[in-house]
């Protein structure tokens, strides 16, 4: 890629197309932003991520927005009747919006996560977006731990299999027990690791100097602006 | 407040482990949503899962106890969770966003004195009404006025449950 | 300095004073609890600029009072100090950025900081790994890396806090030449160990402190002499390499009856078809101590978790004598605690094992003074006794240990060797995994070395022996 761009603009842009979600709420609205965004995503963010994780997602928000649909919208012209059920147009319409919102935020997430990477993007909003030296320390600091905690997760489950406890961490009963040992040596971690963060230098932190904004940023910006404007102009026109 | 809130390395890498405990479940919930969704019907999904989401706040707020750090702790959560497992997309920084700022609020009821178990529950509550506002929005799940107050109810109650038990962890944990 | 401590009213050092030339290593040996750590707080100015502690007297680095400095300036440009615990002070995702972040802290500009970070990371052996997640980095790797993420500016004096605690022998060979060339650069190094051995021939000076006291002081031809140090042995302190077999009257007296553990022909992997170990064969009596050495990363802990069946990808078969299993012991005694007071942790396993909570507690000589305190406030020596009366409570056969010295001076671990062997005359059988030369000379009746994949039976005290010389001491 030679068009050089700031980090920072993709994270804008997925944040500024799913806005798009919340503000539209008519398919003619949803439909082209929608399409560009999913294929996108798919096309740029399927080598980096558990695609199958997103597909298995992808059935049940399907599942549950045709329910939704079936439950709250449920009015409007018949379009299919049987002995079981009657699908009025207002369901079909509310299935098809939820969808595509879906892609649409997934998308445009995809889309940033697939062209950026993680340490990059953290970077660029400190510098670029000027986000505060401290909290940029603290979100890289969190990915950091990330690994780290995983794999004391799985430990202490090794150990509560060992003490023959339960290990569903998602039960509230366990919950606690299983936070407890891994918020304590997170918590021994976090106050040397702010220690040695401070006798590094941390309070003498002044921004990073930002970039230039390129030709890159631009198209971005613009493929943002055009979106936008086409979820607001063609509800008007159709 | 007239005076700038300075945070020093240990709170900041607090605010990490927080966030960092919370994207992990935010994560999770996805899962647990879905599925007690299937078994128990939309109230039941949100007594049981909803809470999970709004934990960022009172775990922050119990560990690093300064003005602002339950909304930091609740929207870099959110972040976090955005950046390694993009499922619910970029929107949850929205959601992490205002959930976290109805939590903060939790907080300033209290004039940033108390970082206790009461504290964490009444944060966690708060967090609901943001919440289902902006599922209403975005899924479409509009009820009646009976059932939406049903649904905010549920969010609170599991916000306050899970609230209680993030921030008792938190207490705990810091001395 | 004249006193110190966190809190007022709560001395933890209670007068020390010394002092140091350029190109001088001074060497400070105490026990844990001796306020150690502490001092090199103090010393580097964050005791009192950042943990808002208290310091009555003078330190004095290169002219600047650093116990003293305006509000909110630290003495980072002055003061190197890499801290204990790998884990707990690397900061960053990837080692670049590690190195980057002291380096735009201290206001370099993005091109020369990125420039200095990839040549002080080479200088540490890590190039080719600049941009790879820390996780994946060996624990000798990551103590390389903040070596070099504290000292990428030439600090005048550079502190290290144990910097052997949890590294294998290889990485203290490392720290060793570092410690030297810091020496010959003209730095002043400042260095608080118990494991003062590895460091003992390159010192100037050595302060032996206790309860934040100093209790004595030797000059570097002092500290040549084989007599001062064995006079030393009682301190705490770990001041001679092992270099005689220790009076292991022990080993003989249990009666070691009946295979315990069958291993035969095991193979483990993590990646199909890339066995990180194979053809590991071996059979462990009851009663039997066996200590399993080999290089990190070799597969000791991978070997345990397989014998306790946890790890997965392995092949050929694992056979432990009575239906109850080996019980797995983690190096951090964190993972294993369940409940937030001692005592409600000993009902706790005192319901599952019938184990009465009065046997439980009559193991534990500390738990009527803190029985109320949760389990993670204990010392790091009576959080691993714990977990190891706990273990003992489910009855196994055999208890795997992970590094279970890591971390504990002398004293505490005599303590923890005397549980051991208290427990292994009743019949239960250890396998410990370790780099300790001391768990070779005196508590383990075998030894195995885990290198290139492979297993085979060595002589303890000559496993000892050959640690000692990897690391450079003996």
């Amino acid at each position: 890629m030679l068009l050089k761009y700031r980090e920072s603009s993709l994270f804008i842009y997925a944040l500024g197309v799913s806005v798009i979600a919340f503000v539209s709420n008519s398919v003619g609205a949803l439909l082209i932003p929608s399409l560009i965004n999913g294929a996108l995503g798919l096309m740029l963010g399927s080598k980096r991520l558990p695609m199958k994780l997103l597909l298995t997602l992808l059935v049940f928000s399907t599942w549950g927005a045709f329910l939704n649909g079936l439950y709250f919208h449920n009015t409007g012209e018949i379009v299919v009747s049987t002995r079981v059920l009657t699908i009025r147009s207002g369901a079909i319409e509310s299935f098809l919006t939820v969808n595509l919102r879906f892609f649409l935020i997934v998308g445009a997430t995809l889309t940033m996560l697939g062209l950026v990477n993680i340490r990059d993007l953290i970077k660029s909003l400190e510098r670029d977006l000027r986000m505060p030296s401290g909290l940029a320390f603290s979100i890289a600091y969190a990915f950091r731990l990330f690994p780290l905690l995983s794999r004391d997760l799985s430990e202490v489950l090794i150990a509560r299999r060992e003490r023959r406890v339960g290990t569903n961490v998602i039960n509230p009963k366990n919950l606690r027990s299983v936070l407890l040992p891994i918020l304590n040596l997170s918590y021994e971690r976090a106050v040397w690791g702010g220690i040695s963060a401070e006798l590094r230098g941390l309070s003498f932190r002044k921004s990073l100097k930002g970039r230039p904004l390129g030709p890159g940023d631009l198209i971005i910006m613009l493929a943002l602006t055009v979106q936008w404007l086409i979820s607001y102009l063609v509800p008007l026109l159709v | 407040m007239g005076h700038v809130i300075k945070f020093t390395g240990v709170d900041l890498a607090l605010l990490a482990v927080a966030s960092v405990v919370s994207g992990v479940i935010f994560t999770a919930t996805w899962t647990v949503y879905y599925t007690s969704e299937a078994l128990v019907g939309p109230i039941g999904a949100r007594v049981i899962s909803y809470g999970l989401w709004f934990i960022g706040a009172p775990l922050a707020a119990s560990l690093v106890r300064k003005p602002i750090s339950a909304l930091l702790g609740e929207l870099i959560g959110a972040l976090v969770e955005t950046l390694i497992a993009p499922l619910g997309g970029i929107t949850n920084v929205i959601y992490g966003f205002a959930q976290g700022l109805a939590s903060e609020l939790g907080y300033l009821m209290f004039r940033y004195k108390r970082w206790g178990i009461v504290q964490g529950a009444v944060a966690g509550a708060l967090a609901g009404p943001p919440c289902v506002a902006l599922d209403a929005l975005l899924f479409g799940e509009i009820g009646g006025v009976a059932e939406m107050c049903l649904w905010v109810l549920a969010a609170c109650i599991s916000g306050a449950i899970y609230g209680a038990i993030a921030s008792s962890a938190g207490v705990s944990v810091r001395k | 300095m004249n006193a110190a401590g966190y809190r007022m009213n709560e001395e933890i050092i209670k007068g020390i004073d010394f002092r140091g030339l350029d190109g001088e290593l001074i060497l400070v040996g105490g026990s844990s609890g001796s306020g150690k750590t502490t001092l090199l707080l103090t010393v580097s100015g964050v005791l009192t600029s950042l943990l808002g502690g208290w310091v009555d007297g003078v330190v004095t680095v290169n002219g600047v009072n650093t116990v003293k400095m305006p509000e909110n300036a630290v003495t980072t440009k002055l003061v190197g100090l890499v801290l204990q615990d790998p884990e707990k002070q690397v900061l960053m995702p990837t080692p670049l950025d590690e190195v980057l972040f002291t380096l735009e802290n201290l206001g370099y500009e993005e091109k020369d900081a990125v420039k200095t970070a990839v040549s002080v990371l080479g200088r540490f052996g890590l190039t080719g790994k600049e941009l790879t997640h820390v996780e994946s980095l060996s624990g000798g790797e990551k103590r390389r890396l903040t070596l070099a993420s504290a000292t990428p500016h030439n600090p005048y004096l550079v502190m290290l806090d144990e910097p052997t605690a949890s590294i294998d022998p290889w990485g203290v060979r490392e720290v060793r030449r570092y410690v030297a060339e810091l020496i010959k650069e003209g730095h002043v190094v400042l260095i608080v160990e118990h494991k003062i051995k590895y460091f003992i021939d390159l010192a100037e000076k050595f302060i032996l402190i206790d309860s934040g006291r100093k209790v004595a002081e030797f000059s570097g031809d002092e500290l040549r002499s084989r007599d001062l140090l064995r006079g030393l042995r009682h301190s705490g302190v770990d001041v001679e390499p092992v270099h005689e077999p220790a009076e292991k009257t022990y080993g003989g007296r249990r009666a070691r009856d009946g295979v315990v553990l069958r291993v035969d022909s095991l193979e483990c992997w993590y990646e199909e078809g890339r066995p990180i170990m194979r053809g590991i064969s071996f059979e462990l009596m009851r009663g039997e101590i066996l200590a399993l050495v080999g290089p990190n990363g070799s597969g000791k802990t991978t070997l345990l978790k397989s014998i306790a069946g946890f790890h997965k990808k392995c092949s050929g078969e694992v056979r432990v004598a009575t239906d109850k299993r080996a019980f797995y012991v983690h190096q951090t005694p964190d993972y294993m605690f369940l409940e937030n007071t001692l005592a409600k942790e000993l009902r706790h396993v005192a319901l599952r094992t019938g184990v009465s909570v009065e046997v439980l507690s009559e193991r534990l000589p500390f738990f009527t003074l803190k029985k109320e305190l949760p389990p993670y406030r204990l010392s790091l020596g009576q959080r691993r006794w714990l977990t190891l009366a706990i273990a003992w409570a489910y009855s196994p056969e055999l208890i795997l240990l992970d590094e279970p010295t890591a971390g504990l001076d002398l004293h505490l671990l005599k303590d923890l060797f005397s549980f051991i062997k208290t427990v292994s005359e009743r019949g239960t059988s250890f396998i410990i995994s370790t780099h300790d030369p001391r768990v070779l000379s005196e508590l383990a009746d075998r030894a195995i070395l885990l290198e290139e994949g492979k297993a085979r039976e060595v002589d303890p005290f000559k496993a000892a022996l050959m640690l000692e010389s990897i690391a450079g001491v003996y």
